[in-house]
C-alpha cells in the first residue's frame, strides 16, 4: 500500500498543506517543533483513527479552530485507489471512504495498515506493562476487527464491573451477571494475544538476528497472570476473586493486567540489556509487526519512522533497511539528512512552521 | 431576545429527538403561526398525563387498570417477552409477530449510571411468573454489555432455578433482506450461533 497524497487542514500546527507523496521514500527534515512528527501522526491516523502520541482528539485540532480535516489518497496492491477523508472535532470523528460515510470503526480498521516507529518505543522495554499492552492491542486491533470489537466490549464490561465493586452493598447480587458478560470477551482477548505473541515472537527472533548480526538470542513472551483455557475457566477465576475484588474496589484479574516480556538470552532485557540492545529489540519488534501485518492483511503497511533512524548504530541501521526491503513506502523524519540506503532514493521535504516544501518544487 | 420564547425553546430542546432548530420551529409554529393549535395540544397533554399510567403488571402505559395487551384474552399470558422500553414494545407490536404479553423493564442494569435491580421493573416480573403460570420468557434486550448483563441477572438471580420455565434470548443476526457479503464478522457469528433447522 502507498500513500500518494496527503492533505492537512488545521491539524496541530499545520494550517493547510497538500503533499504529493508519489514515490516510496520521503524524508521530512527540519528542526524540532516544526511539524515533522505532526505529519507522520496525521499519516498514521488512517489506520485506526488513533494517534500514536495522545488519546484526546481535541489536541489534534489547530488552536482556535473548530475542526481539523485530513484527506488521503491511497494506492492498494489489489490495484484499486481509495480516498479517505477524516474530520476531527471536539465532538468526535467523521470518516468517509470513497465518498461513503463509515459509522462503525469496527468495519474499517485493518484496511489501511501503517506501522509507526518512534523514539519512545524503547519505553516498551523499560517502562511499565501498560505500554506493552497498548502496543499489543494496537498491533492486533489495527488489523483484526474481531479483536477490536472484543477489546471494546471488554473495556465497557470492565468499567461496569469496576463501578459495581465500589458499591459492595449492591455488588453482591449483580456481580455474577457482569462476570458472565466480561468472561466472553476476556477469553477472546486472551486467546488472540497468546496466538499473536507466539507468531510475533517467531518474526522478532529472525528480525533481531538480522539487526544484531546474530550475537544474542531475543524473545518475546506473553505473560498473563492466569492461563484460562475457556471462557468458563475465566469465569471461575473471576468468581474466586469476588472477596478480594470487593475489598480492592477493582477487578484484579484479566487481560487488563497482562504483560509482555522481552528476553535476551533468556534474561529480562529490562534489567540486563544495554541501551543499544534495547533499541535493537524494539526495532525488531516493529519489524516483526510489519511482517504480521503483511501476513494478516496481505498488504504492505506504510512505515512511519519518527526520528528513530539516528538512534541505531551503523550495523543495526544497515540490518534494519535490509529487513525492510525496498518495496515498503517509508515516511521518515529527522533533524539531520537521511542515511544512504541502497535501493532507496529519498525525496527530502523541508519542514518549517507547519509548512512542507519538497525537493524539486 | 424574548425571555418567554427562549424558555419554551429551551424546554422543547430537552425532549428526545429535538435539536435547536426543531425546537425553534415548533415554538414559533405554536405561538405565532398556528396559535389555534396550542390549546388543543395543551389539553390533550394534560388529559393524557392524568389518565395514562404504568400497568402494575407489565410496565406498559395504559389508561385502564391493566395494559390492553395483557387484558386481551387472545394474548397468551404464559408467554412473556421482556423489553427495555415502551418504544421497544411498540416496535414488536407494529411488526405483529408476537402473540404473548410483554414486560417493560424501563431500563437495564448499569452500575456506571447508578441503575441497579431495584430501579427496574423486576419485582412485578417475578410476581407474574408465579401468578400467571408463565412457561416461557423471551429476553428481547439489546446486545450491549448492559443488556447482556441484565439478561444474566434475570436468568440466574431473579428467576434462577425455576423448573418448567423456558428462557430464550432473541437472535442477533442478519437484517431481513440483507446479504452475507457485507455483514461484519460479529453479525455473521451471531447469525451462525442463532441458526435454526430448515
Amino acid at each position: 500500500m502507498r500513500l500518494t497524497r496527503l492533505n492537512l487542514e488545521h491539524f496541530r500546527n499545520v494550517t493547510s498543506a497538500s503533499l504529493d507523496l508519489e514515490g516510496m521514500s520521503h524524508f521530512f527534515l527540519g528542526l524540532n517543533g516544526q511539524g515533522k512528527t505532526n505529519l507522520l501522526e496525521a499519516a498514521g491516523l488512517i489506520s485506526a483513527l488513533r494517534s500514536f502520541r495522545i488519546r484526546e482528539t481535541s489536541a489534534l485540532i489547530q488552536h482556535d479552530c473548530e475542526r481539523a480535516g485530513l484527506f488521503y489518497q491511497v494506492e492498494h496492491e489489489r490495484g484499486n485507489e481509495s480516498e479517505v477523508t477524516l474530520y476531527l472535532s471536539p465532538k468526535g470523528k467523521r470518516l468517509q471512504v470513497d465518498g461513503e460515510s463509515v459509522s462503525r470503526l469496527g468495519d474499517y480498521v485493518g484496511r489501511f495498515p501503517t506501522v509507526t516507529l518512534c523514539v519512545d518505543d524503547i519505553q516498551m522495554v523499560r517502562g511499565g506493562p501498560a505500554l506493552r499492552r497498548q502496543f499489543l492491542d494496537g498491533a492486533i486491533a489495527s488489523v483484526d476487527p474481531d479483536y477490536y470489537r472484543a477489546l471494546m466490549r471488554y473495556q465497557q464490561a470492565l468499567q461496569q464491573r469496576n463501578r459495581l465493586l465500589k458499591d459492595p452493598s449492591r455488588a453482591r447480587a449483580q456481580l455474577d451477571s457482569f462476570d458472565k458478560t466480561l468472561a466472553a470477551p476476556a477469553w477472546e482477548l486472551h486467546r488472540s494475544r497468546a496466538e499473536q505473541v507466539r507468531l510475533l515472537n517467531a518474526h522478532l527472533q529472525t528480525a533481531y538476528a538480522t539487526i544484531s548480526e546474530g550475537k544474542e538470542q531475543a524473545a518475546l513472551v506473553y505473560q498473563p497472570r492466569h492461563e484460562p483455557d475457556s471462557a468458563e475457566a475465566f469465569l471461575a477465576i473471576l468468581r474466586e476473586r469476588h472477596d478480594r475484588d470487593l475489598r480492592q474496589g477493582a477487578t484484579s484479574v484479566g487481560p487488563h493486567r497482562d504483560d509482555l516480556g522481552f528476553l535476551l538470552d533468556g534474561r529480562p532485557a529490562q534489567s540486563y540489556g544495554s541501551e543499544g540492545q534495547q533499541r535493537g529489540l524494539v526495532t525488531a519488534l516493529r519489524l516483526a509487526q510489519i511482517t504480521r501485518v503483511r501476513e494478516i492483511t496481505g498488504c504492505a503497511p506504510i512505515i512511519l519512522a519518527d526520528d528513530v533512524l539516528g538512534e541505531l548504530d551503523a550495523a543495526r541501521e544497515r540490518g534494519f533497511w535490509q529487513a525492510i526491503g525496498p518495496d515498503l513506502q517509508v515516511l521518515a523524519s529527522g533533524t539531520a539528512p537521511p542515511p544512504e540506503v541502497p535501493g532507496r532514493s529519498w525525496r527530502i521535504w523541508q519542514v518549517e512552521s507547519g509548512a512542507f516544501t519538497g525537493s524539486g518544487e | 431576545m424574548n425571555e418567554s420564547l427562549d424558555r419554551v425553546q429551551e424546554l422543547l430542546k430537552k425532549l428526545p429527538g429535538l435539536g435547536y432548530r426543531s425546537a425553534e420551529r415548533i415554538a414559533l409554529h405554536l405561538l405565532v403561526e398556528k396559535p389555534e393549535r396550542l390549546e388543543p395540544l395543551l389539553t390533550a397533554l394534560q388529559d393524557a398525563a392524568t389518565t395514562l399510567h404504568r400497568c402494575p403488571v407489565t410496565g406498559n402505559i395504559t389508561e385502564g387498570e391493566y395494559c390492553p395487551i395483557y387484558d386481551n384474552p387472545a394474548r397468551r399470558r404464559e408467554l412473556v417477552c421482556v423489553v427495555e422500553t415502551v418504544p421497544d414494545l411498540l416496535a414488536f407490536e407494529r411488526a405483529g409477530v408476537f402473540q404473548g404479553t410483554y414486560h417493560v423493564l424501563h431500563g437495564k442494569l448499569s452500575p456506571l449510571h447508578n441503575v441497579g435491580p431495584e430501579d427496574l421493573n423486576l419485582t412485578a416480573l417475578k410476581e407474574r411468573v408465579e401468578r400467571d403460570g408463565v412457561t416461557e420468557i423471551i429476553l428481547a434486550l439489546g446486545n450491549d454489555v448492559e443488556g447482556e448483563s441484565t439478561c444474566h441477572y434475570i436468568q440466574d438471580v431473579l428467576l434462577g432455578g425455576r423448573e418448567g420455565l423456558e428462557m430464550s434470548r432473541i437472535g442477533f443476526g442478519l437484517p431481513s433482506g440483507g446479504g452475507v457479503t457485507f455483514a461484519d464478522s460479529a453479525t455473521l457469528r451471531s447469525a451462525i450461533e442463532a441458526r435454526r433447522k430448515f
